[in-house]
Protein backbone atom coordinates (compact mmCIF):
# COMPACT_ATOMS: atom_id res chain seq x y z
CA UNK A 1 0.00 0.00 0.00
CA UNK A 2 1.65 3.55 -1.07
CA UNK A 3 1.04 6.85 1.44
CA UNK A 4 2.14 8.73 -1.58
CA UNK A 5 -1.84 10.17 -1.68
CA UNK A 6 -1.73 11.35 1.74
CA UNK A 7 -0.98 14.03 3.02
CA UNK A 8 0.85 14.51 6.30
CA UNK A 9 -2.07 15.13 8.62
CA UNK A 10 -3.84 12.10 7.07
CA UNK A 11 -0.89 10.43 7.85
CA UNK A 12 -0.32 11.39 11.12
CA UNK A 13 -4.32 10.02 11.70
CA UNK A 14 -3.28 6.72 9.92
CA UNK A 15 -0.26 6.19 12.42
CA UNK A 16 -2.22 6.97 15.61
CA UNK A 17 -5.28 4.64 14.04
CA UNK A 18 -2.34 1.85 13.58
CA UNK A 19 -1.11 2.36 16.77
CA UNK A 20 -4.58 1.52 18.53
CA UNK A 21 -5.53 -1.32 16.21
CA UNK A 22 -1.60 -2.68 17.39
CA UNK A 23 -2.58 -2.26 21.00
CA UNK A 24 -6.08 -3.74 20.66
CA UNK A 25 -4.31 -6.96 19.07
CA UNK A 26 -1.52 -6.68 21.66
CA UNK A 27 -4.72 -6.56 24.04
CA UNK A 28 -5.70 -9.60 23.06
CA UNK A 29 -3.51 -11.77 23.97
CA UNK A 30 -4.05 -10.42 28.36
CA UNK A 31 -7.80 -11.60 27.56
CA UNK A 32 -8.82 -13.96 30.39
CA UNK A 33 -9.17 -17.00 28.22
CA UNK A 34 -5.10 -16.48 27.25
CA UNK A 35 -4.85 -15.97 31.12
CA UNK A 36 -6.45 -19.53 31.66
CA UNK A 37 -4.20 -21.20 28.74
CA UNK A 38 -1.27 -19.52 30.43
CA UNK A 39 -2.01 -21.08 33.58
CA UNK A 40 -3.47 -24.33 32.56
CA UNK A 41 0.02 -25.17 30.03
CA UNK A 42 2.63 -23.50 32.19
CA UNK A 43 5.72 -25.77 32.95
CA UNK A 44 5.10 -28.51 35.47
CA UNK A 45 1.67 -28.34 34.89
CA UNK A 46 0.99 -31.51 33.06
CA UNK A 47 -2.85 -30.90 31.44
CA UNK A 48 -2.92 -33.12 28.99
CA UNK A 49 -5.84 -31.52 27.80
CA UNK A 50 -8.04 -28.42 27.94
CA UNK A 51 -11.68 -27.20 26.63
CA UNK A 52 -13.98 -24.61 27.55
CA UNK A 53 -17.61 -24.38 26.28
CA UNK A 54 -20.20 -21.35 26.86
CA UNK A 55 -23.39 -22.38 25.85
CA UNK A 56 -22.13 -25.58 23.83
CA UNK A 57 -19.91 -23.08 21.89
CA UNK A 58 -16.55 -24.35 22.22
CA UNK A 59 -14.08 -21.36 23.24
CA UNK A 60 -11.43 -23.06 23.52
CA UNK A 61 -9.38 -26.72 23.34
CA UNK A 62 -6.16 -28.02 23.32
CA UNK A 63 -4.15 -30.82 23.76
CA UNK A 64 -0.83 -32.23 24.62
CA UNK A 65 1.83 -34.70 25.84
CA UNK A 66 0.87 -36.44 22.56
CA UNK A 67 -3.06 -36.57 23.15
CA UNK A 68 -5.65 -35.68 20.60
CA UNK A 69 -9.20 -34.86 20.47
CA UNK A 70 -9.35 -39.15 19.43
CA UNK A 71 -7.33 -40.34 22.48
CA UNK A 72 -9.39 -41.60 25.29
CA UNK A 73 -7.97 -40.48 28.90
CA UNK A 74 -8.63 -42.34 32.07
CA UNK A 75 -11.05 -40.71 34.19
CA UNK A 76 -10.20 -42.43 37.52
CA UNK A 77 -12.07 -40.54 40.52
CA UNK A 78 -14.26 -38.64 37.90
CA UNK A 79 -16.11 -41.95 37.02
CA UNK A 80 -17.38 -42.05 40.40
CA UNK A 81 -19.67 -38.52 39.01
CA UNK A 82 -20.55 -40.27 35.89
CA UNK A 83 -21.42 -44.06 37.34
CA UNK A 84 -24.11 -41.50 39.69
CA UNK A 85 -25.56 -39.98 36.53
CA UNK A 86 -25.71 -43.85 34.91
CA UNK A 87 -27.77 -44.73 38.29
CA UNK A 88 -30.07 -41.27 37.60
CA UNK A 89 -30.83 -42.67 34.20
CA UNK A 90 -32.04 -45.64 35.59
CA UNK A 91 -34.14 -44.09 38.63
CA UNK A 92 -35.91 -42.68 35.76
CA UNK A 93 -36.70 -45.57 34.14
CA UNK A 94 -38.00 -46.96 37.17
CA UNK A 95 -35.06 -49.39 37.29
CA UNK A 96 -33.59 -48.84 40.89
CA UNK A 97 -35.21 -47.36 43.85
CA UNK A 98 -31.85 -45.62 45.59
CA UNK A 99 -33.86 -45.36 48.91
CA UNK A 100 -34.31 -49.24 49.09
CA UNK A 101 -32.42 -51.61 51.36
CA UNK A 102 -29.25 -52.67 49.53
CA UNK A 103 -30.16 -56.21 50.33
CA UNK A 104 -33.26 -55.96 48.38
CA UNK A 105 -30.23 -55.88 45.56
CA UNK A 106 -27.86 -58.03 46.50
CA UNK A 107 -29.03 -60.16 48.98
CA UNK A 108 -25.26 -61.34 50.34
CA UNK A 109 -25.01 -57.81 52.34
CA UNK A 110 -27.50 -59.54 54.79
CA UNK A 111 -24.56 -62.10 55.65
CA UNK A 112 -22.59 -58.72 56.56
CA UNK A 113 -24.94 -56.72 58.77
CA UNK A 114 -25.44 -53.82 56.19
CA UNK A 115 -29.33 -54.56 55.44
CA UNK A 116 -30.25 -50.81 56.79
CA UNK A 117 -27.88 -49.09 54.52
CA UNK A 118 -29.53 -47.96 51.18
CA UNK A 119 -27.87 -46.87 47.56
CA UNK A 120 -28.80 -43.27 48.57
CA UNK A 121 -25.76 -43.70 51.22
CA UNK A 122 -23.50 -45.23 48.95
CA UNK A 123 -24.19 -42.06 46.51
CA UNK A 124 -23.43 -39.77 49.20
CA UNK A 125 -20.47 -41.43 50.32
CA UNK A 126 -21.96 -42.38 53.90
CA UNK A 127 -22.13 -45.82 54.10
CA UNK A 128 -19.86 -45.69 57.01
CA UNK A 129 -17.86 -48.84 55.90
CA UNK A 130 -14.14 -49.20 57.26
CA UNK A 131 -12.24 -48.02 53.76
CA UNK A 132 -8.58 -47.38 53.79
CA UNK A 133 -8.75 -44.99 50.52
CA UNK A 134 -4.82 -44.61 50.41
CA UNK A 135 -2.93 -44.75 46.89
CA UNK A 136 -0.11 -45.04 45.47
CA UNK A 137 2.00 -43.21 48.40
CA UNK A 138 5.22 -45.53 48.84
CA UNK A 139 5.29 -44.35 52.45
CA UNK A 140 2.07 -45.83 53.23
CA UNK A 141 0.92 -48.96 54.00
CA UNK A 142 0.15 -50.25 50.49
CA UNK A 143 -0.64 -53.94 51.13
CA UNK A 144 -3.15 -52.22 53.67
CA UNK A 145 -4.93 -49.99 51.40
CA UNK A 146 -8.68 -50.89 50.41
CA UNK A 147 -8.24 -49.09 46.92
CA UNK A 148 -5.14 -51.01 46.11
CA UNK A 149 -6.66 -54.25 47.29
CA UNK A 150 -10.23 -53.67 45.45
CA UNK A 151 -8.66 -52.86 41.90
CA UNK A 152 -5.42 -55.24 42.04
CA UNK A 153 -5.80 -57.35 45.10
CA UNK A 154 -8.66 -59.54 47.00
CA UNK A 155 -11.32 -57.37 45.39
CA UNK A 156 -10.58 -58.09 42.01
CA UNK A 157 -12.08 -61.38 41.80
CA UNK A 158 -15.34 -59.87 42.82
CA UNK A 159 -15.14 -56.54 43.94
CA UNK A 160 -19.06 -56.23 45.36
CA UNK A 161 -18.67 -58.96 47.75
CA UNK A 162 -15.44 -57.70 48.97
CA UNK A 163 -16.73 -53.91 49.17
CA UNK A 164 -19.47 -55.16 51.26
CA UNK A 165 -17.56 -57.72 53.69
CA UNK A 166 -16.30 -54.24 55.58
CA UNK A 167 -17.71 -53.67 58.49
CA UNK A 168 -19.48 -50.95 59.47
CA UNK A 169 -17.17 -47.94 61.23
CA UNK A 170 -20.23 -46.85 64.03
CA UNK A 171 -23.13 -49.11 63.36
CA UNK A 172 -26.55 -47.16 62.79
CA UNK A 173 -24.72 -43.83 62.03
CA UNK A 174 -23.38 -42.79 58.78
CA UNK A 175 -20.37 -41.08 58.70
CA UNK A 176 -18.84 -39.04 55.24
CA UNK A 177 -15.81 -40.87 54.03
CA UNK A 178 -14.67 -40.66 50.72
CA UNK A 179 -14.60 -44.29 49.32
CA UNK A 180 -13.95 -45.75 45.95
CA UNK A 181 -15.27 -48.83 47.56
CA UNK A 182 -18.86 -46.86 48.15
CA UNK A 183 -18.92 -45.68 44.96
CA UNK A 184 -17.90 -49.31 43.06
CA UNK A 185 -20.99 -50.80 44.96
CA UNK A 186 -23.00 -48.18 43.47
CA UNK A 187 -22.28 -49.78 40.26
CA UNK A 188 -22.79 -53.34 41.64
CA UNK A 189 -26.40 -52.24 43.08
CA UNK A 190 -27.20 -51.15 39.42
CA UNK A 191 -25.98 -54.18 37.84
CA UNK A 192 -28.18 -55.97 40.38
CA UNK A 193 -30.87 -53.91 39.70
CA UNK A 194 -31.62 -54.22 36.01
CA UNK A 195 -32.65 -57.08 34.02
CA UNK A 196 -30.07 -59.92 33.52
CA UNK A 197 -29.98 -59.11 29.84
CA UNK A 198 -28.95 -55.70 30.67
CA UNK A 199 -26.05 -55.95 32.93
CA UNK A 200 -23.20 -56.21 30.69
CA UNK A 201 -24.76 -53.08 28.74
CA UNK A 202 -26.67 -50.54 31.12
CA UNK A 203 -24.16 -48.21 31.37
CA UNK A 204 -24.47 -47.48 27.75
CA UNK A 205 -27.72 -47.84 27.32
CA UNK A 206 -29.38 -45.76 29.77
CA UNK A 207 -26.78 -42.77 29.35
CA UNK A 208 -23.83 -43.57 26.90
CA UNK A 209 -25.36 -43.98 23.95
CA UNK A 210 -27.75 -41.65 24.00
CA UNK A 211 -25.43 -39.11 24.08
CA UNK A 212 -23.29 -40.55 21.64
CA UNK A 213 -20.31 -40.80 23.88
CA UNK A 214 -17.62 -43.86 23.42
CA UNK A 215 -16.95 -45.08 26.76
CA UNK A 216 -14.28 -48.06 28.28
CA UNK A 217 -15.80 -49.00 31.51
CA UNK A 218 -13.51 -51.85 33.13
CA UNK A 219 -14.95 -54.46 34.75
CA UNK A 220 -13.83 -57.13 37.57
CA UNK A 221 -13.65 -61.14 36.57
CA UNK A 222 -17.35 -61.13 37.72
CA UNK A 223 -18.29 -58.31 35.94
CA UNK A 224 -18.88 -55.70 37.83
CA UNK A 225 -17.97 -52.28 36.63
CA UNK A 226 -14.89 -50.22 38.10
CA UNK A 227 -17.73 -47.28 38.75
CA UNK A 228 -15.25 -45.76 41.24
CA UNK A 229 -12.60 -45.24 38.82
CA UNK A 230 -12.54 -47.71 35.84
CA UNK A 231 -13.86 -45.30 33.06
CA UNK A 232 -11.90 -43.99 30.03
CA UNK A 233 -13.86 -41.11 28.26
CA UNK A 234 -12.26 -38.76 25.30
CA UNK A 235 -12.58 -34.73 26.57
CA UNK A 236 -15.66 -33.89 24.32
CA UNK A 237 -17.71 -36.96 25.32
CA UNK A 238 -16.33 -35.75 28.81
CA UNK A 239 -18.22 -32.22 28.20
CA UNK A 240 -21.23 -33.54 27.15
CA UNK A 241 -22.11 -35.13 30.41
CA UNK A 242 -22.20 -31.14 31.58
CA UNK A 243 -23.88 -30.02 28.87
CA UNK A 244 -26.71 -32.67 30.36
CA UNK A 245 -26.34 -31.45 33.73
CA UNK A 246 -26.88 -28.02 32.41
CA UNK A 247 -29.96 -29.25 30.41
CA UNK A 248 -30.89 -30.39 34.04
CA UNK A 249 -31.30 -33.95 31.97
CA UNK A 250 -32.26 -33.68 28.56
CA UNK A 251 -30.49 -34.35 25.88
CA UNK A 252 -31.67 -33.88 21.90
CA UNK A 253 -35.05 -33.90 23.26
CA UNK A 254 -35.07 -37.14 25.18
CA UNK A 255 -34.82 -36.89 28.97
CA UNK A 256 -32.27 -38.97 30.35
CA UNK A 257 -32.73 -38.55 34.21
CA UNK A 258 -35.37 -36.14 36.16
CA UNK A 259 -34.77 -32.67 37.11
CA UNK A 260 -35.08 -33.84 40.51
CA UNK A 261 -32.03 -35.98 40.29
CA UNK A 262 -30.14 -32.84 39.55
CA UNK A 263 -31.12 -30.86 42.49
CA UNK A 264 -30.72 -34.45 44.77
CA UNK A 265 -27.15 -34.16 43.01
CA UNK A 266 -26.45 -31.07 44.07
CA UNK A 267 -27.27 -31.76 47.64
CA UNK A 268 -24.60 -31.56 50.49
CA UNK A 269 -24.56 -35.06 51.76
CA UNK A 270 -26.05 -34.91 55.60
CA UNK A 271 -23.10 -36.36 57.09
CA UNK A 272 -20.37 -34.23 55.01
CA UNK A 273 -19.19 -32.42 58.32
CA UNK A 274 -18.25 -28.96 57.67
CA UNK A 275 -16.46 -28.85 61.21
CA UNK A 276 -13.99 -31.26 59.51
CA UNK A 277 -13.78 -30.18 56.00
CA UNK A 278 -14.81 -27.12 56.13
CA UNK A 279 -11.56 -25.41 54.67
CA UNK A 280 -10.73 -27.75 51.98
CA UNK A 281 -11.19 -26.30 48.90
CA UNK A 282 -13.83 -28.94 46.88
CA UNK A 283 -16.88 -29.73 48.96
CA UNK A 284 -18.56 -33.19 48.44
CA UNK A 285 -22.06 -32.98 47.02
CA UNK A 286 -23.66 -36.63 46.41
CA UNK A 287 -20.81 -38.64 44.00
CA UNK A 288 -20.02 -35.28 42.86
CA UNK A 289 -18.02 -32.07 44.20
CA UNK A 290 -18.87 -28.28 44.62
CA UNK A 291 -15.61 -25.32 45.41
CA UNK A 292 -16.07 -24.37 49.05
CA UNK A 293 -18.12 -21.37 48.85
CA UNK A 294 -15.88 -19.03 50.45
CA UNK A 295 -13.11 -19.53 47.73
CA UNK A 296 -16.16 -19.06 45.29
CA UNK A 297 -17.40 -15.80 46.45
CA UNK A 298 -13.89 -14.29 47.07
CA UNK A 299 -12.64 -15.70 43.28
CA UNK A 300 -16.17 -14.31 41.90
CA UNK A 301 -17.23 -17.56 40.58
CA UNK A 302 -20.76 -18.85 40.25
CA UNK A 303 -22.07 -22.37 41.90
CA UNK A 304 -20.64 -25.00 40.20
CA UNK A 305 -20.82 -29.02 39.93
CA UNK A 306 -17.53 -30.69 39.44
CA UNK A 307 -16.44 -34.21 38.85
CA UNK A 308 -12.44 -34.87 40.29
CA UNK A 309 -10.20 -37.59 39.61
CA UNK A 310 -7.42 -38.83 41.03
CA UNK A 311 -4.24 -37.19 39.33
CA UNK A 312 -6.30 -33.69 37.92
CA UNK A 313 -9.46 -35.19 36.06
CA UNK A 314 -11.91 -32.00 36.54
CA UNK A 315 -15.18 -31.72 35.00
CA UNK A 316 -16.54 -27.99 35.85
CA UNK A 317 -20.33 -27.31 35.36
CA UNK A 318 -21.78 -23.53 35.84
CA UNK A 319 -24.92 -24.17 35.57
CA UNK A 320 -25.65 -20.31 35.42
CA UNK A 321 -23.16 -19.39 32.83
CA UNK A 322 -23.91 -22.77 30.66
CA UNK A 323 -20.21 -23.15 30.83
CA UNK A 324 -18.13 -26.52 31.26
CA UNK A 325 -14.67 -27.05 31.54
CA UNK A 326 -12.74 -29.72 31.24
CA UNK A 327 -9.39 -30.83 32.19
CA UNK A 328 -7.34 -34.21 31.91
CA UNK A 329 -4.19 -34.46 32.93
CA UNK A 330 -1.53 -36.52 34.92
CA UNK A 331 -0.46 -34.99 37.91
CA UNK A 332 1.53 -37.98 39.32
CA UNK A 333 4.83 -36.32 39.60
CA UNK A 334 4.75 -34.72 43.05
CA UNK A 335 6.58 -31.75 41.57
CA UNK A 336 3.67 -31.14 39.28
CA UNK A 337 1.49 -28.33 40.00
CA UNK A 338 -2.27 -27.44 38.50
CA UNK A 339 -3.50 -24.54 40.08
CA UNK A 340 -7.80 -25.47 39.55
CA UNK A 341 -9.45 -22.54 41.46
CA UNK A 342 -7.23 -19.96 39.35
CA UNK A 343 -8.06 -22.12 36.14
CA UNK A 344 -11.91 -21.94 36.66
CA UNK A 345 -11.63 -18.46 37.74
CA UNK A 346 -10.40 -16.70 34.12
CA UNK A 347 -12.82 -19.83 32.39
CA UNK A 348 -15.57 -17.82 34.05
CA UNK A 349 -14.74 -14.25 33.13
CA UNK A 350 -13.79 -15.50 29.67
CA UNK A 351 -17.36 -17.05 29.14
CA UNK A 352 -18.83 -13.74 31.21
CA UNK A 353 -16.47 -11.65 28.67
CA UNK A 354 -17.86 -13.68 26.17
CA UNK A 355 -21.44 -13.56 26.66
CA UNK A 356 -21.43 -9.99 26.76
CA UNK A 357 -20.22 -9.71 23.59
CA UNK A 358 -15.99 -8.61 24.25
CA UNK A 359 -14.58 -11.79 22.78
CA UNK A 360 -15.36 -12.94 19.00
CA UNK B 1 11.89 -59.34 69.79
CA UNK B 2 12.14 -57.32 66.91
CA UNK B 3 9.11 -60.06 65.40
CA UNK B 4 7.34 -60.21 68.33
CA UNK B 5 7.19 -56.56 68.29
CA UNK B 6 6.67 -56.29 64.75
CA UNK B 7 3.60 -59.07 65.37
CA UNK B 8 1.91 -57.15 68.18
CA UNK B 9 2.34 -53.39 66.12
CA UNK B 10 0.72 -55.58 63.27
CA UNK B 11 -2.10 -56.81 65.22
CA UNK B 12 -2.86 -54.05 67.16
CA UNK B 13 -2.99 -51.58 63.75
CA UNK B 14 -5.53 -54.44 62.62
CA UNK B 15 -7.22 -54.33 65.65
CA UNK B 16 -7.35 -50.72 65.08
CA UNK B 17 -8.80 -50.67 61.71
CA UNK B 18 -11.46 -53.30 63.18
CA UNK B 19 -10.92 -55.21 60.06
CA UNK B 20 -9.34 -58.70 58.67
CA UNK B 21 -5.74 -57.40 57.12
CA UNK B 22 -5.93 -58.16 53.44
CA UNK B 23 -4.14 -60.60 51.95
CA UNK B 24 -2.55 -60.23 48.95
CA UNK B 25 1.42 -59.18 48.60
CA UNK B 26 2.27 -55.78 47.74
CA UNK B 27 4.65 -57.56 44.96
CA UNK B 28 1.40 -58.74 43.47
CA UNK B 29 -0.55 -55.48 43.93
CA UNK B 30 2.44 -53.11 42.44
CA UNK B 31 3.38 -55.82 39.44
CA UNK B 32 -1.00 -55.75 38.51
CA UNK B 33 -0.97 -52.34 38.77
CA UNK B 34 1.61 -52.19 36.11
CA UNK B 35 0.48 -54.78 33.75
CA UNK B 36 -3.37 -53.14 33.86
CA UNK B 37 -2.08 -49.60 32.86
CA UNK B 38 0.61 -49.95 30.40
CA UNK B 39 -2.04 -52.68 28.54
CA UNK B 40 -5.17 -49.76 29.11
CA UNK B 41 -2.53 -47.12 28.01
CA UNK B 42 -1.45 -48.73 25.04
CA UNK B 43 -5.21 -50.43 23.93
CA UNK B 44 -7.57 -47.88 25.00
CA UNK B 45 -5.74 -44.62 25.31
CA UNK B 46 -3.86 -45.44 22.26
CA UNK B 47 -0.01 -43.78 23.92
CA UNK B 48 2.74 -44.83 22.45
CA UNK B 49 4.74 -47.49 24.63
CA UNK B 50 7.66 -45.03 26.28
CA UNK B 51 4.65 -43.17 27.61
CA UNK B 52 2.93 -45.58 28.87
CA UNK B 53 5.25 -47.75 30.77
CA UNK B 54 6.10 -44.67 32.06
CA UNK B 55 2.98 -43.44 32.96
CA UNK B 56 2.55 -46.94 34.79
CA UNK B 57 5.91 -46.61 36.73
CA UNK B 58 5.67 -47.60 40.77
CA UNK B 59 8.16 -47.05 43.06
CA UNK B 60 10.55 -48.53 43.87
CA UNK B 61 10.91 -49.11 40.34
CA UNK B 62 11.85 -52.64 40.16
CA UNK B 63 8.84 -53.98 38.21
CA UNK B 64 9.51 -54.83 35.12
CA UNK B 65 7.22 -54.33 31.39
CA UNK B 66 6.84 -56.93 28.87
CA UNK B 67 4.47 -56.01 25.94
CA UNK B 68 3.04 -58.70 23.50
CA UNK B 69 1.24 -56.54 21.19
CA UNK B 70 0.41 -59.57 19.00
CA UNK B 71 -2.05 -60.99 21.81
CA UNK B 72 -2.86 -57.06 23.12
CA UNK B 73 -0.89 -58.39 26.24
CA UNK B 74 0.93 -56.99 29.03
CA UNK B 75 2.90 -58.76 31.56
CA UNK B 76 4.95 -57.06 34.68
CA UNK B 77 7.43 -59.00 36.95
CA UNK B 78 10.04 -58.33 39.42
CA UNK B 79 13.54 -57.26 38.38
CA UNK B 80 16.43 -59.96 39.29
CA UNK B 81 13.86 -62.19 41.03
CA UNK B 82 11.90 -65.34 40.35
CA UNK B 83 8.63 -63.49 39.94
CA UNK B 84 5.60 -64.83 37.90
CA UNK B 85 4.74 -62.19 36.43
CA UNK B 86 1.34 -60.67 36.32
CA UNK B 87 -0.62 -60.17 32.96
CA UNK B 88 -3.24 -57.90 31.69
CA UNK B 89 -5.01 -58.76 28.73
CA UNK B 90 -6.99 -56.29 26.04
CA UNK B 91 -10.64 -57.66 26.21
CA UNK B 92 -12.84 -55.26 24.23
CA UNK B 93 -12.98 -51.57 23.77
CA UNK B 94 -16.07 -51.43 26.15
CA UNK B 95 -14.12 -52.90 28.75
CA UNK B 96 -10.84 -52.65 28.19
CA UNK B 97 -7.88 -54.56 29.70
CA UNK B 98 -8.65 -57.44 32.58
CA UNK B 99 -6.17 -58.66 34.72
CA UNK B 100 -5.44 -62.50 34.38
CA UNK B 101 -5.78 -64.94 36.67
CA UNK B 102 -1.85 -66.40 37.63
Amino acid sequence: MSLAGFTMKNKIVLFVVSLFAVSALAGKTTTSLQQMEQIAFAPKTETDSLLLYSDKELLFERYNNGYTANNKHVAWSASKSMSSAIVGALVYAKQINIQRSICDYIPEAKNFNHCDLRTADFLSWSSGLIWNELYEDPSGDREQSSVGQLLYGDGIANTSNFIISHPSKTPGKNEWNYSTGDSTFVMALARAAVPVVEEQIFPWKYLFDPLGIDVTFGQDQAGNFGGGSSMYIRPRDFAKIGELYIARGMWNGKRIFSEAWVDYTNQRPEAFDLALYGNEVLYSKRSWWTLNPKIAQARRIPDTLIANGHWGQYLVIVPSLKMVLVRMGNNQDPTSNFELVDVIEKAVRAVEEHQAGGVK
Amino acid sequence: MKTFLATLLFALSAQAFNVTPYKTPLAFLATRYRAFHTCNCLYVMKMNQDYCTNYSKVEPQIFTINIDAANKSVSSGIMGMDFKPSVAKFVSDRVGCAIVNQ
